[in-house]
């Protein structure tokens, strides 16, 4: 038998103070999409077993690459804020997806990662230099987040573009 | 203190270190740490992405540590090229025995030792904490997050899936006498810090959880 598992509860997100407050629970953040309701009416109706749904293109909301990835960088973020190892932290879902968008947008994302790095500080340096094939730290500045930023952000302002 | 709110250095936006309300906090931290619902502890310091567990462990707060060629380490990180599959605790016990750590088996505070922990789960090691001074208990940076006090080690245990975000179990213990702080210059950092966080924690109103 399976246990029981309640139904994923949509999580609000306001501002407290400056930071994303959000209720941490083991389910997924749901997104809710306009036909919501009418849809769940529809399978709690006597009818259920003939509602066929057709999810068209057309109504799939469709994000761009900054606002897939700008979800999944804050949800990298709030999962594995509390992680010390860049190991453990590559593991997580948000990172492979972020590294898989990369294979697909390169120079989109490149340039995704550095300005997220330099304005929300979330550490890109391993997908970066495992995109861009280059490592612009210098010895002397490892472990030194400040300059590590400063040093991808000044090699973002002079690459070559394709 | 260093970082302090509406600096802005260089190319970056945002200052590394930024005090998070603890009604803000407590909520991620029993979501990671469920230990901690059961646990003595409260928060020390402020959240601080320029410094993490194992740096904290080693009495530096304006560094990454970490054995990898992008991050500092105590013997130099260009040793490190590329990134091993599994950090094992044997390159911390190396790392550390430079400022004069050795392994050990208990985990009792003992006049006249420090002591500190390394955890690891699946993946590898993923955190270190260190006994306070001069009493019992441990400190612990979590990440870029806070840095705690917990009564015991067990309090921030985890599961052992690499999966799980977690800090898995204790692996292994070292100490160092007091002797060997005074010797690896350890003690000016510890007061400078030290009273730094106090001054911090004074003009930004704690709330104990």
């Amino acid at each position: 038998m399976f246990a029981y598992q309640p139904e994923p509860e949509i999580v609000e997100t306001r501002k407290v103070d400056g930071w994303r407050f959000q209720r941490p629970s083991p389910t997924r953040v749901v997104r809710r999409t306009p036909c919501d309701d009418e849809v769940s009416e529809w399978f709690s109706s006597e009818w259920a077993d003939d509602v066929v749904i057709v999810v068209s293109k057309g109504t799939v909301p469709r994000l761009t690459v900054r606002q897939r990835f700008l979800d999944l960088a804050q949800q990298w973020e709030d999962e594995t804020g509390h992680l010390s190892s860049p190991n453990q932290k590559m593991l997580h879902p948000s990172y492979k997806a972020i590294l898989g968008m990369g294979q697909e947008h390169k120079e989109e994302m490149i340039d995704l990662l550095i300005e997220d790095m330099k304005t929300n500080r979330r550490q890109w340096f391993w997908a970066l230099s495992y995109l861009a094939q280059a490592n612009p730290i210098k010895p002397e500045d490892a472990g030194r987040i400040d300059r590590m930023i400063n040093a991808w952000v000044r090699w973002g302002e002079t690459r070559p573009r394709r | 203190m260093r970082g302090y709110d509406g600096e802005k250095r260089g190319h970056v936006d945002k200052v590394a270190q930024r005090f998070r309300p603890t009604h803000v906090a407590i909520p991620f931290l029993y979501r990671d740490f469920p230990n901690l619902r059961r646990a003595r502890w409260r928060i020390r310091s402020p959240y601080d992405d320029a410094y993490q567990c194992i740096a904290w462990a080693a009495w530096y707060t304006d560094r990454l540590a970490w054995p990898h060629q992008d991050y500092w380490w105590f013997h130099g990180s260009m040793l490190f090229q590329g990134m091993a599959e599994e950090v094992t605790p044997d390159y911390f016990i190396a790392g550390f025995a430079k400022l004069g750590y050795k392994p050990c088996t208990g985990r009792r505070f003992q006049f006249g030792f420090q002591k500190v922990a390394i955890y690891a789960n699946d993946t590898g090691v993923t955190h270190m904490a260190r006994q306070r001074f001069f009493w019992w208990g441990w400190l612990s940076k979590l990440g870029a997050w806070e840095d705690i006090y917990h009564a015991k080690l067990e309090d921030v245990e985890g599961e052992m899936s690499a999966t799980a975000n977690q800090y898995g179990k204790v692996v292994q213990i070292l100490k160092r006498s007091w002797w060997s702080a005074i010797k690896y210059g350890c003690i000016p950092r510890a007061i400078g810090i030290t009273r730094a966080m106090w001054e911090y924690r004074r003009t930004h109103k704690w709330q104990d959880p």
